[in-house]
Protein backbone atom coordinates (compact mmCIF):
# COMPACT_ATOMS: atom_id res chain seq x y z
CA UNK A 1 0.00 0.00 0.00
CA UNK A 2 1.45 3.51 -0.92
CA UNK A 3 0.99 7.02 -0.79
CA UNK A 4 0.37 8.12 -4.54
CA UNK A 5 2.06 11.38 -4.60
CA UNK A 6 5.21 12.00 -6.30
CA UNK A 7 6.55 15.46 -5.29
CA UNK A 8 3.13 16.46 -4.31
CA UNK A 9 1.25 15.59 -7.32
CA UNK A 10 -1.61 12.45 -7.76
CA UNK A 11 -1.02 9.89 -9.67
CA UNK A 12 -3.60 7.47 -10.45
CA UNK A 13 -2.62 3.40 -11.27
CA UNK A 14 -3.74 1.27 -13.58
CA UNK A 15 -3.02 -2.29 -14.47
CA UNK A 16 -0.15 -2.87 -17.07
CA UNK A 17 -0.52 -6.22 -18.13
CA UNK A 18 3.16 -6.54 -17.32
CA UNK A 19 5.21 -8.75 -14.80
CA UNK A 20 8.73 -8.65 -13.46
CA UNK A 21 9.48 -11.96 -12.06
CA UNK A 22 5.86 -12.99 -11.22
CA UNK A 23 4.90 -9.62 -9.62
CA UNK A 24 2.46 -7.09 -10.96
CA UNK A 25 4.22 -3.89 -12.94
CA UNK A 26 1.04 -0.73 -12.60
CA UNK A 27 1.52 2.08 -15.17
CA UNK A 28 0.43 5.42 -14.11
CA UNK A 29 -2.53 7.70 -16.36
CA UNK A 30 -0.61 10.70 -16.18
CA UNK A 31 2.81 9.85 -17.73
CA UNK A 32 2.91 6.10 -18.56
CA UNK A 33 5.55 4.92 -16.64
CA UNK A 34 5.68 1.29 -15.23
CA UNK A 35 6.10 0.74 -11.55
CA UNK A 36 6.56 -2.39 -9.69
CA UNK A 37 4.00 -2.76 -7.18
CA UNK A 38 6.09 -5.33 -4.78
CA UNK A 39 9.24 -2.35 -4.74
CA UNK A 40 7.06 0.73 -5.05
CA UNK A 41 9.49 2.31 -7.65
CA UNK A 42 9.17 3.53 -11.30
CA UNK A 43 10.88 0.41 -13.54
CA UNK A 44 10.78 2.60 -16.63
CA UNK A 45 9.38 5.73 -18.28
CA UNK A 46 9.11 9.87 -16.90
CA UNK A 47 9.15 9.23 -13.29
CA UNK A 48 11.86 6.30 -13.78
CA UNK A 49 13.69 5.95 -10.18
CA UNK A 50 11.23 7.81 -8.20
CA UNK A 51 9.59 5.80 -4.95
CA UNK A 52 6.16 6.10 -3.73
CA UNK A 53 6.14 6.13 0.03
CA UNK A 54 5.00 2.71 1.63
CA UNK A 55 2.26 3.00 3.86
CA UNK A 56 1.35 0.61 6.96
CA UNK A 57 -1.89 -1.95 6.31
CA UNK A 58 -2.74 -4.52 7.85
CA UNK A 59 -3.50 -8.11 5.85
CA UNK A 60 -5.98 -10.05 8.12
CA UNK A 61 -9.31 -11.43 8.70
CA UNK A 62 -12.04 -9.16 8.35
CA UNK A 63 -12.99 -10.21 12.32
CA UNK A 64 -9.90 -9.52 13.34
CA UNK A 65 -9.85 -6.10 11.34
CA UNK A 66 -13.56 -5.10 12.82
CA UNK A 67 -12.33 -6.12 16.09
CA UNK A 68 -10.05 -2.90 15.77
CA UNK A 69 -11.95 -0.86 14.10
CA UNK A 70 -15.72 -0.88 14.58
CA UNK A 71 -16.44 2.04 12.11
CA UNK A 72 -14.42 0.63 9.38
CA UNK A 73 -15.94 0.35 6.06
CA UNK A 74 -15.36 -1.99 3.30
CA UNK A 75 -15.00 -1.92 -0.40
CA UNK A 76 -18.15 -3.29 -2.43
CA UNK A 77 -17.44 -2.86 -5.79
CA UNK A 78 -17.80 -6.17 -7.51
CA UNK A 79 -19.88 -7.92 -4.32
CA UNK A 80 -22.96 -7.95 -7.03
CA UNK A 81 -20.74 -9.44 -10.13
CA UNK A 82 -22.11 -13.22 -10.25
CA UNK A 83 -18.78 -14.30 -9.04
CA UNK A 84 -19.75 -12.99 -5.69
CA UNK A 85 -16.75 -13.09 -3.54
CA UNK A 86 -14.47 -16.13 -4.38
CA UNK A 87 -10.93 -15.55 -5.56
CA UNK A 88 -10.12 -15.99 -8.00
CA UNK A 89 -6.55 -17.32 -7.49
CA UNK A 90 -7.75 -19.65 -4.59
CA UNK A 91 -6.11 -22.88 -6.07
CA UNK A 92 -2.73 -21.43 -7.35
CA UNK A 93 -2.39 -20.21 -3.11
CA UNK A 94 -2.72 -23.65 -2.65
CA UNK A 95 -0.78 -25.09 -5.66
CA UNK A 96 3.39 -25.28 -5.51
CA UNK A 97 3.44 -22.81 -8.85
CA UNK A 98 5.09 -20.10 -8.87
CA UNK A 99 3.60 -17.98 -11.25
CA UNK A 100 4.01 -18.06 -15.10
CA UNK A 101 7.61 -16.70 -15.76
CA UNK A 102 10.27 -19.60 -14.23
CA UNK A 103 11.53 -17.73 -10.79
CA UNK A 104 15.09 -16.90 -10.42
CA UNK A 105 14.99 -17.88 -6.63
CA UNK A 106 18.04 -20.28 -6.04
CA UNK A 107 17.72 -19.18 -2.23
CA UNK A 108 15.41 -22.52 -1.25
CA UNK A 109 15.83 -21.69 2.81
CA UNK A 110 12.17 -21.92 2.62
CA UNK A 111 9.44 -23.16 0.51
CA UNK A 112 9.07 -20.91 -2.26
CA UNK A 113 5.29 -20.65 -1.70
CA UNK A 114 5.92 -19.91 1.95
CA UNK A 115 3.96 -16.29 2.68
CA UNK A 116 6.74 -14.11 4.91
CA UNK A 117 6.33 -10.06 6.21
CA UNK A 118 8.76 -8.03 4.19
CA UNK A 119 10.42 -5.41 5.68
CA UNK A 120 12.72 -2.14 3.74
CA UNK A 121 14.91 0.07 6.16
CA UNK A 122 17.23 2.08 4.82
CA UNK A 123 17.65 -0.01 1.47
CA UNK A 124 18.03 -3.29 3.25
CA UNK A 125 15.66 -5.76 3.34
CA UNK A 126 14.37 -8.62 5.77
CA UNK A 127 11.70 -11.50 5.73
CA UNK A 128 9.93 -12.77 8.27
CA UNK A 129 8.37 -16.40 7.54
CA UNK A 130 4.68 -16.98 8.63
CA UNK A 131 6.50 -20.17 9.36
CA UNK A 132 8.93 -19.24 11.54
CA UNK A 133 6.32 -16.45 13.32
CA UNK A 134 3.99 -18.71 14.36
CA UNK A 135 6.75 -20.39 16.67
CA UNK A 136 7.78 -17.45 17.99
CA UNK A 137 4.91 -14.98 17.85
CA UNK A 138 6.63 -12.20 19.52
CA UNK A 139 10.44 -11.22 18.45
CA UNK A 140 12.72 -8.26 19.74
CA UNK A 141 14.64 -8.15 16.88
CA UNK A 142 17.34 -5.12 15.88
CA UNK A 143 17.48 -4.56 11.89
CA UNK A 144 19.57 -2.10 10.46
CA UNK A 145 20.20 -0.42 14.10
CA UNK A 146 16.33 -0.02 14.46
CA UNK A 147 14.89 -1.81 17.85
CA UNK A 148 11.84 -3.97 16.01
CA UNK A 149 9.45 -5.95 17.79
CA UNK A 150 7.74 -7.81 15.63
CA UNK A 151 4.23 -9.95 16.49
CA UNK A 152 2.01 -12.64 14.64
CA UNK A 153 -1.15 -13.95 15.78
CA UNK A 154 -1.19 -17.54 14.40
CA UNK A 155 -5.36 -17.71 14.93
CA UNK A 156 -5.73 -14.74 11.99
CA UNK A 157 -2.49 -15.20 10.23
CA UNK A 158 -1.57 -11.83 11.40
CA UNK A 159 1.94 -10.03 11.20
CA UNK A 160 2.60 -6.66 12.38
CA UNK A 161 5.99 -4.88 12.75
CA UNK A 162 6.62 -1.75 15.18
CA UNK A 163 9.46 0.31 16.30
CA UNK A 164 10.22 -0.94 19.86
CA UNK A 165 11.70 2.37 21.16
CA UNK A 166 9.31 4.55 22.59
CA UNK A 167 10.25 8.52 24.21
CA UNK A 168 13.75 7.21 23.46
CA UNK A 169 13.87 4.03 25.46
CA UNK A 170 13.94 0.66 24.30
CA UNK A 171 11.70 -1.80 24.98
CA UNK A 172 11.59 -5.44 25.09
CA UNK A 173 8.30 -7.42 25.01
CA UNK A 174 7.32 -10.98 25.71
CA UNK A 175 3.95 -12.92 25.39
CA UNK A 176 1.30 -12.27 27.65
CA UNK A 177 -2.08 -13.55 28.65
CA UNK A 178 -5.56 -11.48 29.52
CA UNK A 179 -8.18 -13.25 30.74
CA UNK A 180 -11.26 -13.67 28.71
CA UNK A 181 -9.75 -11.92 26.12
CA UNK A 182 -8.58 -13.26 22.87
CA UNK A 183 -5.73 -12.11 20.58
CA UNK A 184 -1.92 -11.26 21.47
CA UNK A 185 -0.87 -9.26 24.32
CA UNK A 186 2.75 -8.36 25.23
CA UNK A 187 4.33 -7.17 28.50
CA UNK A 188 7.33 -5.19 28.32
CA UNK A 189 10.16 -5.72 30.99
CA UNK A 190 10.97 -2.05 31.57
CA UNK A 191 7.79 -0.86 32.81
CA UNK A 192 5.60 -4.00 32.80
CA UNK A 193 3.19 -2.25 30.83
CA UNK A 194 0.31 -4.43 29.10
CA UNK A 195 0.14 -4.30 25.20
CA UNK A 196 -2.10 -5.46 22.45
CA UNK A 197 0.30 -6.91 20.40
CA UNK A 198 -1.50 -6.12 16.66
CA UNK A 199 -2.21 -2.41 17.54
CA UNK A 200 0.71 -2.40 19.31
CA UNK A 201 -1.46 -0.13 21.85
CA UNK A 202 -0.64 -0.02 25.65
CA UNK A 203 -3.74 -1.04 27.56
CA UNK A 204 -2.60 -1.37 31.34
CA UNK A 205 0.16 -0.25 33.13
CA UNK A 206 2.53 2.70 34.00
CA UNK A 207 2.73 3.23 29.55
CA UNK A 208 -1.60 2.83 29.46
CA UNK A 209 -2.22 4.30 26.29
CA UNK A 210 1.01 4.54 24.49
CA UNK A 211 1.33 3.26 21.54
CA UNK A 212 4.12 1.45 19.44
CA UNK A 213 5.45 2.92 15.97
CA UNK A 214 3.85 0.36 13.12
CA UNK A 215 5.83 0.24 9.93
CA UNK A 216 5.14 0.01 6.69
CA UNK A 217 5.97 -4.20 6.01
CA UNK A 218 4.78 -5.95 3.02
CA UNK A 219 3.35 -9.50 3.57
CA UNK A 220 4.43 -11.96 0.44
CA UNK A 221 5.32 -14.99 -1.37
CA UNK A 222 9.25 -16.03 -0.79
CA UNK A 223 9.85 -16.32 -4.27
CA UNK A 224 8.62 -13.12 -4.77
CA UNK A 225 10.04 -11.41 -2.06
CA UNK A 226 13.56 -12.77 -2.61
CA UNK A 227 13.12 -12.46 -6.54
CA UNK A 228 12.81 -8.66 -5.72
CA UNK A 229 15.49 -8.53 -3.04
CA UNK A 230 17.96 -11.12 -3.55
CA UNK A 231 20.46 -9.76 -0.56
CA UNK A 232 16.98 -10.12 1.76
CA UNK A 233 17.86 -11.37 5.04
CA UNK A 234 16.00 -14.05 6.45
CA UNK A 235 14.88 -14.41 10.13
CA UNK A 236 15.14 -17.59 11.64
CA UNK A 237 14.86 -19.13 14.75
CA UNK A 238 17.21 -19.32 17.04
CA UNK A 239 16.45 -22.88 18.44
CA UNK B 1 47.69 9.22 -11.82
CA UNK B 2 44.87 11.71 -11.41
CA UNK B 3 42.81 9.92 -14.47
CA UNK B 4 43.65 6.43 -13.10
CA UNK B 5 42.39 7.69 -9.96
CA UNK B 6 39.30 8.07 -11.64
CA UNK B 7 38.68 4.99 -13.53
CA UNK B 8 39.73 2.74 -10.61
CA UNK B 9 36.73 4.84 -8.50
CA UNK B 10 34.45 4.65 -11.59
CA UNK B 11 34.87 0.88 -11.50
CA UNK B 12 34.93 0.91 -8.01
CA UNK B 13 31.71 2.11 -7.56
CA UNK B 14 30.22 0.28 -10.52
CA UNK B 15 31.30 -2.65 -8.96
CA UNK B 16 29.72 -1.57 -5.29
CA UNK B 17 26.64 0.27 -6.67
CA UNK B 18 24.05 -2.94 -6.82
CA UNK B 19 25.55 -3.16 -3.01
CA UNK B 20 23.94 -0.31 -1.97
CA UNK B 21 20.10 -0.68 -3.70
CA UNK B 22 18.30 -3.48 -1.86
CA UNK B 23 15.75 -4.23 -4.87
CA UNK B 24 16.95 -6.00 -7.88
CA UNK B 25 14.48 -4.36 -10.82
CA UNK B 26 15.59 -5.44 -14.48
CA UNK B 27 13.43 -3.18 -16.97
CA UNK B 28 14.53 -5.58 -19.50
CA UNK B 29 12.93 -8.35 -17.80
CA UNK B 30 9.51 -7.52 -18.21
CA UNK B 31 6.85 -9.27 -19.63
CA UNK B 32 3.75 -8.61 -21.16
CA UNK B 33 1.17 -11.48 -20.33
CA UNK B 34 -1.73 -9.01 -20.76
CA UNK B 35 -3.30 -6.33 -22.66
CA UNK B 36 -3.29 -2.66 -20.80
CA UNK B 37 -6.63 -2.25 -18.59
CA UNK B 38 -7.32 -6.51 -19.19
CA UNK B 39 -7.74 -6.45 -15.32
CA UNK B 40 -9.70 -3.29 -14.56
CA UNK B 41 -8.32 -1.20 -11.55
CA UNK B 42 -10.14 0.48 -9.32
CA UNK B 43 -10.70 4.20 -9.50
CA UNK B 44 -14.02 4.73 -8.02
CA UNK B 45 -14.23 2.64 -5.28
CA UNK B 46 -17.78 2.44 -3.22
CA UNK B 47 -18.06 1.51 0.42
CA UNK B 48 -20.24 -0.54 2.92
CA UNK B 49 -20.30 0.53 6.48
CA UNK B 50 -18.61 -2.50 7.96
CA UNK B 51 -21.34 -2.80 10.48
CA UNK B 52 -24.12 -3.88 7.78
CA UNK B 53 -21.47 -5.62 5.45
CA UNK B 54 -23.33 -8.82 6.14
CA UNK B 55 -22.02 -9.85 2.81
CA UNK B 56 -18.53 -10.82 4.15
CA UNK B 57 -17.60 -13.90 6.79
CA UNK B 58 -15.90 -13.63 10.06
CA UNK B 59 -12.54 -15.49 8.32
CA UNK B 60 -12.42 -13.55 5.14
CA UNK B 61 -9.18 -11.92 4.11
CA UNK B 62 -8.83 -8.50 3.94
CA UNK B 63 -6.39 -5.53 3.40
CA UNK B 64 -7.03 -2.74 6.13
CA UNK B 65 -5.89 0.69 6.59
CA UNK B 66 -6.54 3.24 9.14
CA UNK B 67 -5.32 7.05 8.44
CA UNK B 68 -6.94 10.08 10.60
CA UNK B 69 -9.51 8.18 11.91
CA UNK B 70 -10.46 7.40 8.60
CA UNK B 71 -10.62 3.10 8.79
CA UNK B 72 -11.42 0.82 5.69
CA UNK B 73 -11.03 -2.39 4.67
CA UNK B 74 -10.63 -4.14 1.47
CA UNK B 75 -11.69 -7.95 0.76
CA UNK B 76 -9.04 -9.70 -1.03
CA UNK B 77 -11.01 -11.81 -3.46
CA UNK B 78 -11.88 -8.06 -4.81
CA UNK B 79 -8.04 -7.28 -4.97
CA UNK B 80 -7.57 -10.52 -6.83
CA UNK B 81 -10.06 -9.49 -9.61
CA UNK B 82 -8.75 -5.62 -9.86
CA UNK B 83 -5.21 -5.92 -8.56
CA UNK B 84 -5.37 -2.08 -7.73
CA UNK B 85 -7.71 0.12 -5.79
CA UNK B 86 -7.23 4.17 -6.30
CA UNK B 87 -8.83 5.64 -2.79
CA UNK B 88 -8.37 8.65 -0.62
CA UNK B 89 -8.30 7.86 2.81
CA UNK B 90 -8.17 10.45 5.86
CA UNK B 91 -7.22 12.85 3.00
CA UNK B 92 -4.17 11.04 1.50
CA UNK B 93 -4.77 9.55 -1.76
CA UNK B 94 -3.81 5.83 -1.88
CA UNK B 95 -3.03 2.80 -4.23
CA UNK B 96 -3.87 -0.63 -2.21
CA UNK B 97 -1.85 -3.33 -4.57
CA UNK B 98 -2.02 -7.02 -4.80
Amino acid sequence: MYDRRIAGKELTFGVSGKLHANSLIMYDHQTDSLWSHLVGSAVTGPLKGEKLKPLQSMFTQWSTWRNFYPDSKVLNNGRSSIFSLRDPYESYYRSPDTGIIPTRLSDKRIYPKEYVLGLVLNDKAKAYPFSALSREPVVNDTFQAVPLLVVFDSESTTGMIFRRKLDGKTLSFKKTQLQREKGVFLVDDETSSVWEGLSGRAVQGPLKGKKLEPLPATPSFWFGWADHYPKTELFALSR
Amino acid sequence: MAALALILAFFLSAWTLPDLLAADLRPEEIVTVLPKDAIPAILSPSFDEGRKATWLKETDLVVGVEIGGDSRAYPVPTLSRHEIVNDKVGGIPIAVTW
